[in-house]
């Protein structure tokens, strides 16, 4: 005797559920996702630190080398990358901190403190690092 | 007797979920980020545009020779690497589903994160106290 295996009913056409490949990118998820990303990128930040730390203390020799690295324009491109990611998280940071109160909780508000968050964040960046090219000591910029 | 809750009576009353811990790990995400509000902008304010930027090896090693400079940098570097190895813990917790990967990578964060905060802090003492 030989199973049978019975025929799948024929299912009507119907939409499936959203997939990822053609759900439309939204606002409030990328503020979301960008506060994951830059923390991991401090954490890296926080490893070049202890590293300048370290030479400081190691002697001068070490010292030159490091702010040779961090002083290159590849060096200073991610020092400005730090900067914002830490504007960045600590805005976004502030924004659970307020959230956590149970505040600003309101579907209609996420969007707006979202926008607040990253304008700050370029704003803060944008004010530390005028301020050092107004400075002056960096000759080639 | 009908069932109101699947949790025990000494579970429900210890209050600290199926992992064991509670909320300590969300309470100290918390209580570390409001300590570093302070502490990363005063290392924004003095690393990064008073130190990195030109200034001389003397210089910086006389920033340091401040017990007030040394005691927010060691600060900042203990609640740092708690904080960082907290959310990286959560990030794998979320990411990586190979249960033999996910322990190995959540032990290599911990190592990593006390044994750099141990240099840091190392040093820092040792330009404080002129070695």
């Amino acid at each position: 005797m030989v199973a049978t295996q019975p025929t799948p009913p024929v299912r009507p056409e119907r939409p499936l559920s959203p997939h990822i490949d053609l759900y439309r990118t939204q606002f409030t998820p990328i503020v979301s996702i960008l506060h994951r990303l830059t923390g991991l990128a401090l954490a890296g930040g926080m490893v070049v630190f202890i590293a300048w730390l370290a030479c400081l203390a190691s002697g001068p020799t070490c010292y030159e080398w490091i702010m040779g690295l961090l002083t290159s324009p590849v060096g200073l491109f991610c020092l400005f990358g730090w900067t914002w990611s830490l504007f960045y998280h600590l805005s976004t940071g502030v924004r659970h901190l307020v959230w956590d109160t149970g505040l600003f909780l309101e579907a209609s508000r996420v969007a707006p403190s979202g926008r607040i968050v990253i304008g700050v964040s370029v704003l803060l960046t944008l004010a530390v690092w005028l301020k050092f090219l107004g400075s002056g000591v960096c000759p080639w910029l | 007797m009908a069932i109101k809750s699947f949790r025990s009576p000494l579970g429900r009353a210890r209050g600290t979920g199926s992992t064991g811990q509670g909320t300590d790990h969300w309470w100290h995400q918390r209580l570390t980020s409001l300590a570093l509000i302070p502490l990363a902008l005063y290392l924004i304010g003095t690393f990064l545009a008073y130190v990195v930027w030109g200034r001389s090896y003397a210089s910086a090693r006389a920033w340091l020779h401040s017990p007030v400079t040394a005691a927010a940098v060691i600060l900042l570097i203990g609640v740092g690497f708690h904080h960082g190895a907290a959310g990286l813990q959560v990030i794998i917790e979320d990411y990586l589903h190979c249960e033999k990967l996910k322990i190995v990578a959540l032990i290599a964060v911990k190592f990593a994160a006390g044994f750099l905060a141990l240099i840091g802090i190392l040093a820092v003492l040792k330009i404080l106290l002129g070695a």
